[in-house]
């Protein structure tokens, strides 16, 4: 089996820079460019927001990383409310409404999002970068 | 690393100096929100931001970015967004803010 770090944070915006910081020293470690650990960096910090702004019910937010060969993969749970990810649509990005940037972020900086929710189950946000 | 902000107005470019260090996130955008309204409040002005030493912004941090720009536009104000690191400038353009805000480096303006 490959080796797995978790952590597990307060669902709190106070704790999601430390969130953000761990990952980049994983994905430092595991040989990604500063370009692409800038990307992980704030894909993680999306994540995070949105346990910590869309998920309040849940208490803490859980992040596992899958220490892979040749790719970066976290798992980013919380038992908050949960969403219909069917029913989310991509920000037009010209109406600029300052809202719903997050998960578009997440898509462009990532190789792969797989949303795992529904309503009162939680939120499992899976990311993956291939190292190049 | 948490955002310290240090505003100032000049009198001379008849403009509000507003000097970003460090991370603005959802730690902090709305600490930076409420100070950017305080300030219009009491001078509604153009805004510079002086972004070299800022090294990280997300989500939260556009979004304050937006209703600025939104007030400012209502008032027929501008603002700019001077010389931000590389990994912040990816940000504004991969959400096509980048098109709307005017961002320029060392006192040049770089086309969206
Ligand atoms: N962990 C979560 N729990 C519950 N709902 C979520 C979660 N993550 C995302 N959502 C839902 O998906 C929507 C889109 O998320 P996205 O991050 O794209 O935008 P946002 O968080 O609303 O705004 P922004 O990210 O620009 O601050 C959210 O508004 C929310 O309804
Ligand atoms: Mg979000």
């Amino acid at each position: 089996m490959k080796d797995k770090i978790t952590m597990t944070i307060p669902n709190a915006a106070e704790y999601v820079a430390i969130a953000r910081l761990t990952a980049t020293v994983i994905a430092n470690t595991q040989g990604f460019d500063i370009e692409e650990i800038e990307d992980i960096k704030v894909a993680i910090g999306e994540a995070c927001n949105n346990a910590v702004m869309h998920g309040k019910n849940s208490s803490n937010i859980t992040l596992d990383f899958h220490l892979d060969e040749g790719r970066f993969l976290v798992e980013i749970t919380d038992e908050g409310d949960g969403f219909k990810f069917e029913e989310y649509s991509e920000p037009v990005l010209e109406a600029y409404e300052g809202r719903g940037l997050g998960l578009f972020i997440i898509k462009t900086l990532m190789d792969d999002m797989i949303v795992e929710s529904g309503m009162g189950n939680g939120t499992r946000i899976t990311l993956i970068k291939n190292k190049e | 690393m948490s955002l310290s902000i240090d505003v100032k107005y000049n009198e001379k470019k008849e403009n509000w100096e507003v000097d970003l260090v460090g991370d603005l996130d959802i730690n902090s955008s709305v600490t930076l929100k409420d100070r950017l309204n305080e300030i219009l409040d009491q001078r509604e002005a153009d805004i510079a931001f002086k972004i070299r030493d800022l090294a990280y912004i997300d989500s939260t941090g556009l979004g304050v970015m937006i209703s600025l720009l939104n007030r400012l536009d209502k008032n027929e104000k501008a603002m700019v967004i001077m010389d931000p690191q590389e990994n912040v400038l990816k940000i504004f353009k991969i959400t096509g803010l980048d098109k709307v805000i005017k961002i320029s480096k060392e006192g040049e303006s770089i086309e969206g």
